[in-house]
């Protein structure tokens, strides 16, 4: 085991290392830097733009700034964000935990109910409840998520009851949190919360159910189950306690595979409801052409691809000998 | 596990539901109570003035960060009679005009109780000016000679050469700097250090806490030397985009949204009943302009627009005054030159090419401009009437107007062809003059000045991305920076302007005036022209509307 993840490990590294080496160039391929929006309303001369380029290294050639930058990537410096002045690392950080919380929520979102659905479909596979939830499922599936946060976003802010149960944008209520007690504060963040994670969590427990869908209808069949019905076992045992348990293998797969989709999902979801988070920050930066902040905000995202996918094969190992190999 | 699952889920859900602890502490009694919740779309850097870069940068460090003083209800720039005390309770002129000498307020205090010295004004300066800083209005400053300690309180300002705006260029580009908690910093890191991002100000307000990506909390100084401001807290949320702040704003979330654009939103605002708008002067304008040069050779003419005639014909055909009722309603206002509607150079009697579109085809015409082909397109020699028009795609005015423009120009013969494009993009676009027009604005100050800046020779370097340039108009510029009384002065400005107009390197769209978005609650608002936030210290909830926050008192 230590042997395989030691060989994953590697393997990552070369992945980020890739990853990282393309987004820096082909980010600075991109028309424009920091400093050229500033020409379009301000009077900001082209010396003044010059200086402020030199200032930051960036009238450099662009294979110098790579083997800095790359350098300092070795060293756990990730540089200096411009529209921030101060560490990237530091600015990725301090926005780590609603991203956090948000992606965490909407899993739990989408992985409880895209199985509890899926799992249903594939129990009662072609009935009229299948095909009901098979629409269902198939419409959010095809909803951007986006559109579904703007939807949910209006229909809360035209409503004035439901915005004071669900608020429709921040992470908190904006000069009242920090006067509430611990528990206000907690019931605060989480009504904050609620609606950002079902718009990430319904979208994705419609792709979840379709998956679990098929992996119940997979089980289902087999002889196992025949056999566990044969002697006797009451349905919702044989359906609960053999056909799930078997059925949730290929979703560990998915659970590995989904935490940075909702990541890239929460750069939607979080610049729509004014989420405070990493996926905000990230197409901010985008805009302002925040060259360290973008490669620093892909350099944690590709890691969490890896530790992900790596944590989904560890499980897998774990919970289904087949795929062990020799030792 | 299942006794764990039992305690957690009812304790989560009762939060959830909002039914313990909801109620913050609302201890403020008497007169003295109130927030006030702005919201922009972006989030300054750090909150030291020199490193400004865009108008809310600025805004929010002033709200910390005081001037010597500033120009008055009128904003004129030229002279100093009109210009109001800020940290500078007085001030006067050597006898050959060449020093002023401020006199501070002895009562002025940084926010940790150290007085504002004279020492802090030169150590100001001498950030402002610095290379390393590269402060924006560092070229503003370059007929400062020097600044120094006359003594503790009294500070000289001596000039290189003597001009109508000496005072307005030493009070109006730098706010003072704390030199006592700065100066041991080194330049080069100043912009990075923590006081940059938690600076010690002599403002209305200082700054309590930033939630990096949410928002910055300000609290009233209740010393402040220029009387308590009028609220206790200001509240200051960042959001991504116009639909989200106008969602928060009717949601009862912020205060304040300026500017609020888009009609619809505008009705949408007006139909809350705790809610109103205003309609205010702005420091924006916003124009199609024209590139003098050839995007494909820039050492040869632009093919179309090299043509005085054929640049007049096309303004002539665009009717601004319904592309402004379309997109911006009750509130826009057709500018009458490159110069926004609270500007003390604005005039309606300067002089503007008129909308005639019959006026337009003919001089078409006469420049051998016709639709040979009846295609709808003029052609000349098989070359189509046709030309592209750069625009952001983020700026909803400017997408709505173009599709006027667009329709309005057809009507005359002219291919106009939109391309909307990501902000960076346009802006690259732009630098290298590659482009036949673009739709642009510009933010002004007080000073004419930035109407050189962008539309004569001193311009070529900096905002004059289409390269028009005019002697007699430079000439002019000339002129009326040297004059000293305002009235001459202006009358030049006009004269300058008209000419600009008539040579029409740009099509005027609209400027001069913005919707903003506020909760009923505040008393008198005022935004000035030419910084919308600087009364915002002013500000008073009144005392029976006060909503839950306003009772808050800040720890």
């Amino acid at each position: 085991m230590a042997r395989f993840i030691a060989g994953r490990l590697l393997q990552g590294i070369v992945v980020v290392f890739v990853v990282v080496t393309l987004t820096f160039i082909l980010f600075r391929l991109a028309p424009g830097d920091p400093f050229t929006r500033m020409g379009q309303s301000s009077s900001a001369s082209e010396e003044f733009k010059a200086q402020a380029r030199r200032n930051l290294g960036l009238d450099q050639p662009l294979h110098t700034q790579y083997l800095r930058y790359i350098t300092n990537v070795a060293r756990g410096d990730l540089g200096m964000s411009f529209s921030e002045q101060r560490p990237v690392l530091e600015a990725i950080v301090a926005r780590m935990p609603a991203t956090v919380a948000l992606a965490a929520t909407a899993l739990l979102i989408d992985f409880v109910l895209g199985i509890l659905i899926g799992a249903t479909q594939g129990a009662r596979a072609g009935s009229k409840l299948d095909d009901l939830l098979s629409v269902m499922m198939l419409t959010l599936y095809s909803v951007p998520v986006f559109w579904l946060g703007l939807m949910f976003v209006l229909v809360f802010a035209y409503n004035v009851g439901l915005l004071d149960l669900l608020p429709a944008t921040g992470s908190k209520t904006t000069g009242v949190y920090e006067y509430l007690t611990p528990l206000g504060q907690l019931s605060d963040r989480i009504r904050h919360l609620m609606l950002p994670a079902i718009t990430l969590g319904l979208v994705g427990a419609a792709g979840t159910a379709r998956y679990q869908r098929a992996a119940m209808l997979d089980v289902i069949r087999q002889d196992f189950i025949r056999t566990a019905r044969a002697k006797g076992l009451r349905e919702p045992t044989v359906l609960l306690r053999h056909a799930l348990r078997n059925s949730l293998l290929p979703i560990i797969t998915l659970f590995g595979l989904s935490f940075p989709i909702l990541l890239s999902g929460a750069v939607l979801v979080e610049t729509v409801f004014a989420w405070p988070g990493l996926g905000k920050f990230m197409v901010d930066a985008i805009l302002a052409r925040d060259y360290n902040v973008v490669t620093g905000a892909v350099i944690i995202s590709a890691c969490m691809v890896v530790v992900g996918n790596l944590l989904a094969d560890i499980l897998y190992r774990a919970v289904d000998p087949r795929v062990r190999g020799p030792a | 596990m299942k006794r764990i699952t039992s305690l957690v889920a009812p304790a989560v859900l009762a939060a959830a539901a909002g039914t313990g602890g909801c109620t913050p502490d609302l201890s403020c009694e008497g007169d003295w109570c109130g927030t006030l919740v702005m919201v922009s779309a972006a989030e300054p850097p750090t909150l030291l003035p020199p490193f400004a870069q865009f108008d809310i940068h600025i805004a929010l460090a002033d709200q910390l960060f005081w001037r010597l003083a500033d120009v008055g209800p009128d904003a004129i720039s030229w002279g100093h009679e009109s210009f109001v005390p800020k940290l500078a309770q007085e001030w006067e002129f050597s006898d050959d005009s060449l020093t002023i000498v401020f006199r501070l307020n002895r009562a002025a205090r940084w926010h940790d109780g150290t007085p504002v010295t004279a020492r802090d004004v030169t150590f100001t300066f001498d950030v402002y000016r610095d290379t390393v800083i590269n402060a924006l209005p560092r070229s503003r400053l370059d007929r400062i000679a020097s600044v120094t300690e006359r003594d503790s309180t009294a500070v000289a300002f001596r000039f290189s050469e003597r001009y109508p705006e000496q005072f307005f260029d030493a009070v109006y580009h730098m706010r003072i700097l704390p030199r006592h908690l700065l100066d041991t910093i080194p330049r080069a890191a100043l912009r990075t250090h923590p006081a940059a991002r938690n600076p010690v100000g002599s403002g209305p307000f200082r700054l309590r806490r930033w939630d990096t990506g949410e928002s910055i909390e300000l609290i009233a100084d209740s010393a402040f030397f220029a009387g308590s401001p009028g609220v206790r807290r200001l509240l200051w949320r960042f959001s991504s985009d116009v639909p989200t702040m106008v969602t928060q704003l009717a949601a009862g979330e912020v205060d304040v949204l300026y500017p609020v654009t888009g009609l619809e939103n505008i009705d949408r605002i007006k139909r809350e009943p705790d809610l109103r708008t205003l309609d205010v002067e702005s420091n924006a304008y916003a124009y199609v302009g024209f590139n003098f040069w050839d995007p494909a050779d820039l050492d040869s003419p632009h093919p179309l627009f090299a043509d005085r005639e054929l640049r007049r014909a096309i303004t002539m055909a665009v009717d601004r005054a319904a592309i402004v009722a379309d997109v911006m309603g009750d509130a826009g206002v057709v500018p009458v030159g490159p110069v926004t509607g609270g500007h003390w150079i604005w005039d309606d009697d300067i002089r503007q090419l008129p909308h005639d579109p019959d006026r337009a085809r003919t001089m078409l015409a006469e420049l051998g401009w016709s639709d040979s082909d009846a295609d709808g397109v003029l052609d000349r020699n098989g070359q189509p009437l046709s030309f592209e028009l750069l625009m952001t795609s983020t700026s909803v005015l400017r997408v709505r107007s173009a599709v006027f423009l667009q329709e309005q120009l057809r009507q005359v013969g002219v291919d106009l062809v939109v391309q909307a494009l990501e902000p960076n993009a346009m802006g690259s676009r732009m630098s290298s003059r590659r482009f036949d027009s673009y739709f642009g604005s510009w933010l002004q100050d007080p000073s004419p000045i930035s109407i050189a800046e962008s539309w004569t020779t001193s311009g070529l370097n900096a905002g004059n991305y289409g390269a028009y340039t005019n002697t007699e108009i430079d000439e002019l510029v000339q002129r009326a920076r040297s004059e000293f009384d305002p009235m001459a002065a202006k009358e030049l400005w006009k004269e300058i302007v008209g000419l600009i107009n008539e040579d029409a390197p740009a099509i005027w769209i609209y400027g001069g005036s913005v919707t903003v978005g506020i909760h009923s609650r505040f008393e008198n608002p005022s935004f000035p022209w030419d910084e919308w936030w600087k009364n915002l210290w002013t500000f008073r909830a009144t005392p029976s509307q006060l909503i839950e926050r306003d009772l808050i008192t800040a720890r």
